[in-house]
């Protein structure tokens, strides 16, 4: 940091995300803090809130897009970069039959089913829809999105115990096991998936904003054929793609809070989220930096993705907190139960709505500021 | 009809032939696919030709290798210090009668009947208390758990095959306690310690629980963990030609193993169920 | 004896040469073990937060209704069944092939058929894996090709095939481990045994139920209970295949997630002592059993 003239070591993350929140979960619980700013993904938070030094307010929140973490009342992360779920297509394919690219759901279905019944014709199998079904967070943002973010957790916490949005998607998406999509995409993650579709045997996927780059790479066998769009959704109010904006935020057990926090306004400045989006392709959380010329002509899907960026699909971190990534679990079980329809949706949902209860009940979803207090190392 | 011994010949032969492919096959498809990239990848062709471009790329990062000194480092140290431990220890149950001696057997075969997650909660906690956690020592240490009762109980049967008369012979001798195992029951016993010492290298070489749980971050990863959280590294192919490269690369110090030393592992692992 | 004087005394030397070794063993096996049995009985479902003060059975109570343990009990309990049973059988059948071939040869065929069993689980389930893959799987394409299927089957997304693929993939592991104990077991029985039987004219089956397979009997049973206790620990494959879909999980791979991925060393210790539980009981039926031939003999 040349402005104030601290050092800054930067530990790098674990290859694999998956293990990055039991390492938090040490490395917070600890004595001796190791780090002194976090990068966080936003299914962590909650889970991590208890352990998170509060952020004061500043005037400058209202800049970002989504705003700051907040969670029981406290604000423990400010956005750093966003990410958010995508509709990638072959667009060289959508031109040959001359279709548009659909921005509902039933559109898509039919537009894929199309476009693989005339290449089956000519003699060049391939699929309609490849996405992530594999048991997994990803499947949560999934089946989410299908329905327009109708969360089984409302803002304040309560289980809705009516879904029958999302009893209809996930009616909608058993019907595409086997038939616009693969059999074992209930198996596929973000890397199946995109195998698939860079390899050039899906018209669809949905994926998040890195695939982008990697598919358009000088080696792949679809470079220059692709577009990306927000995804479809089936009522114009409901927002397009689930928010997967990283946060930064600072562990309560740090040695040193102000150099911390100031950092951490440093990160998250106009002129590194500039860099970032300069350099990197990163897609700033600052909505001022989404209207800059430069950026928009070094990230050239801006300007397609807009209207995604401008709605948030969220998860129900927030409200669930702590419980979360039990949360996230059991939904994405009972949407995978739902989709191999080894169990009819209806029935599923019932039994998904009964298991958020009773991890309700067990009290911990709303937890108060007194345990916080009483846990601070 | 009755079976002629031709046919029961055939039979034989062709059951084994089916034995075999089944056991090598799968071996054979990961030596296949580790030879394989880019859209080669997907062929379901039967042969290919040796390509070593997964080689490269596996052996040219610092992974596999880090990975590769971890793997070595556990599974010798454990296997080193449970033979210390256990030699000793089996020396008395196998060879000496005492009081509380079926005692401490049972609380070995006990401790060798343990699964692993019942004291996966209590050892995570007093690894994070010993600051432990997330180093290789951390696996070492866990690794005894499986390693120690297995090795005594194990080596207190070669020790009790020995005739006790060798060691009434020695002791009006004059020979010490410590010299008389080291010097007169080591050499005699060594088959069974090389074959325990094998197995001991085999089991922590492929250990996953206590390696996955106990450890984080990539430097302190060992092979099977490497391998079973590889995903794609963001390059542009599926990496199962890189998986399977590293697979191979894992697995072949335990099939060398086999392959020399497969009558002391047969004689380890028979002396185990049957001792 | 020539230590009968030495005898009154207390000989502190046997146990100077345990000690060390049991010292050890006591830090890492009763310490965590006690530690895990506090665990389990203390309100504490996050880790996070201190433990309510006292004893608890909330962590169980919490167990005995939640649909995932339940879960991985059955699909435990179906692997375990599934495994031992087939490799049993195939196992002492590939010993009985191994004993008709010369010693010589029978070497270079055991260390073919042991190599399986040196390849550690993780790589294993990694291979079955791709070779099952819907798309580029081998098996699938063969398949295909000998007319058998006409699409590629998705193997690992059905419930019930999810728990075969795990089978099948310990087959592949473990058969060898039994081949060769019942080789060992066969080894036992004096040839002239089998050649009384053939003049008196015995069948091969009859010689099969009433000459090898009672004398067989002691070391496969323990061999099948070394396998048993295995297999219902399994954790590797499902980890590795499933991740966190619950239709996956063993036993050992829910405590696992408990602990690690959800942080809740507490439910995940009463889960463990659970399984403890379920293990035991297990072991206890597969004693009944084994002792029921001799209950019908006697009676």
């Amino acid at each position: 940091m040349e402005k104030t003239g601290h050092e800054v070591r930067v530990i790098a993350l674990p290859s694999d995300w998956g293990t990055v929140l039991p390492l938090y979960r040490q490395l917070l619980s600890a004595h001796h803090p190791v780090a002194d700013v976090l990068i966080l993904d936003s299914t962590w938070i909650g889970a991590l809130a208890p352990l998170l030094l509060d952020i004061p307010p500043t005037d400058d929140d209202a800049a970002t897009r989504p705003p700051p973490f907040q969670i029981e009342g406290r604000q423990v992360a400010l956005p750093w970069y966003r990410d958010i779920g995508l509709l990638f297509y072959r667009r060289d394919l959508l031109e040959r039959y001359h279709l548009p690219v659909p921005t509902r759901w039933s559109d898509l279905e039919r537009t894929a089913t199309l476009i693989q019944n005339a290449e089956y014709q000519r003699g060049h199998p391939i699929w309609g829809y490849v996405w992530q079904g594999r048991t997994s967070e990803s499947l949560v943002c999934n089946a989410l999105e299908w329905d327009g973010a109708e969360n089984p957790v409302a803002t304040d916490g309560t289980v809705r115990t009516s879904l029958p949005g999302l009893q209809r998607a996930l009616e909608r998406a058993t019907r595409w096991v086997g038939t616009v999509s693969p059999p074992g995409v209930l198996n596929y993650d973000e890397e199946n998936a995109r195998g698939i579709f860079q390899s050039g045997h899906a018209v669809f996927m949905r994926n998040w904003v890195y695939a982008w780059a990697l598919a358009n790479s000088p080696d792949s066998p679809v470079s220059g054929k692709i577009g990306v769009a927000p995804l479809p959704r089936d009522t114009q109010d409901a927002p397009s793609g689930i928010d997967g904006t990283v946060y930064l935020g600072i562990p309560r057990n740090t040695a040193h809070p102000a150099e911390a926090l100031s950092l951490l306004h440093y990160l998250t400045s106009e002129a590194v989220e500039r860099h970032q989006a300069l350099a990197g392709g990163y897609i700033p959380a600052r909505t001022s930096l989404l209207d800059d010329p430069e950026i928009r002509s070094a990230i050239p899907i801006l300007d397609t993705i807009r209207p995604a960026l401008a709605s948030l699909g969220l998860r129900p971190v927030a409200q669930t907190g702590i419980d979360y990534p039990r949360v996230s679990w059991i939904m994405a079980n009972h949407f995978k139960d739902a989709l191999r329809s080894t169990h009819p949706s209806p029935q599923t949902l019932t039994s998904l709505v009964s298991s958020l209860e009773q991890l309700a009940m067990l009290g911990q979803w709303t937890l108060s500021n007194s345990m916080i207090e009483r846990h601070r190392p | 009809m009755r079976l002629t011994t031709e046919m029961l010949v055939t039979g034989r032969l062709v059951a084994m032939a089916f034995i075999i492919l089944h056991t090598l096959f799968p071996l054979y498809w990961a030596l296949v696919t580790s030879f394989r990239h880019g859209t080669t990848l997907f062929s379901t062709a039967l042969f290919t030709f040796p390509d070593l471009e997964n080689y490269r790329k596996v052996l040219g990062g610092p992974e596999l290798w880090r990975e590769t000194f971890n793997s070595v480092l556990c599974a010798g140290s454990v296997t080193l210090l449970s033979l210390l431990l256990g030699i000793p220890a089996a020396y008395a149950l196998g060879q000496m009668s005492f009081p509380g001696r079926r005692l401490v057997l049972g609380l070995l075969l006990l401790c060798s009947m343990l699964p692993q997650i019942a004291i996966l909660s209590g050892l995570f906690e007093l690894i994070s208390a010993m600051g432990l956690y997330d180093h290789v020592e951390s696996i070492i240490f866990a690794d005894l758990f499986f390693a120690l009762p297995f090795t005594i109980w194990l080596l207190t049967g070669f020790f009790r095959d020995l005739p006790p008369e060798l060691d009434d012979a020695a002791k009006l001798d004059g020979c010490s306690l410590m010299r008389r195992i080291f010097s007169i029951h080591l050499l005699l016993v060594w088959p069974g310690i090389a074959a325990t010492g094998l197995l001991n290298i085999m089991t922590c070489w492929n250990e996953f629980l206590f390696a996955l749980t106990f450890t984080l971050n990539d430097s302190a990863r060992t092979l099977p963990v490497g391998i079973g959280l590889t995903s794609a590294p963001g390059r542009f192919e599926l990496p199962f030609g890189t998986i399977m490269a590293a697979s191979l690369l894992a697995t072949l110090p335990p099939i060398l193993l086999v392959l020399f030393f497969q009558n002391r592992i047969a004689s380890g692992l028979t002396a185990g169920a049957v001792k | 004896m020539l230590t009968v004087p030495l005898s009154k005394r207390f000989d502190w030397r046997p146990w100077a040469l345990v000690a060390p070794a049991l010292i050890v063993l006591m830090t890492v096996t009763a310490i965590p073990f006690a530690r895990t049995i506090w665990l389990a009985f203390h309100d504490d479902p996050h880790g996070f937060m201190q433990a309510q003060p006292g004893w608890s059975l909330t962590n169980f109570r919490v167990l005995l209704q939640d649909r995932a343990w339940w879960t991985a009990v059955s699909t435990t309990l179906l692997f375990a069944a599934g495994a031992v049973i087939s490799e049993t059988c195939a196992g002492l059948a590939i010993a009985m092939l191994l004993q008709g071939y010369s010693l010589k040869l029978r070497g270079i065929l055991l260390a073919i058929i042991l190599l399986p069993w040196a390849v550690p689980s993780v790589v294993a389930a990694r291979l079955w894996n791709w070779m099952l893959n819907d798309q580029y799987g081998i098996i699938n394409a063969m398949l295909v090709r000998l007319g058998l299927l006409h699409q590629g089957v998705a193997w690992i997304t059905h419930p019930r095939s999810m728990v075969a693929v795990m089978i099948a993939i310990d087959f592949w592991q473990a058969t060898p481990f039994m081949a060769l104990l019942s080789l060992a077991g066969l080894q036992s029985i004096p040839t002239d045994v089998f050649e009384a039987a053939k003049l008196d004219g015995a069948s091969p089956w009859q010689r099969f139920i009433s000459i090898t397979l009672p004398l067989v009997a002691p070391v496969l049973s323990i061999a099948v209970l070394f396998r048993l206790l295995d297999a219902l620990r399994m954790f590797d494959l499902a980890s590795v295949l499933y991740g966190t879909d619950m239709s996956g999980m063993t036993l050992s791979a829910f405590v696992q997630s408990q602990i690690v991925q959800f942080g809740a060393p507490g439910y995940g210790a009463a889960s463990a002592l659970g399984t403890l539980g379920i293990i035991a009981l297990a072991a206890a039926l597969y004693g009944v059993c084994l002792k029921i031939p001799g209950w019908i003999r006697s009676s």
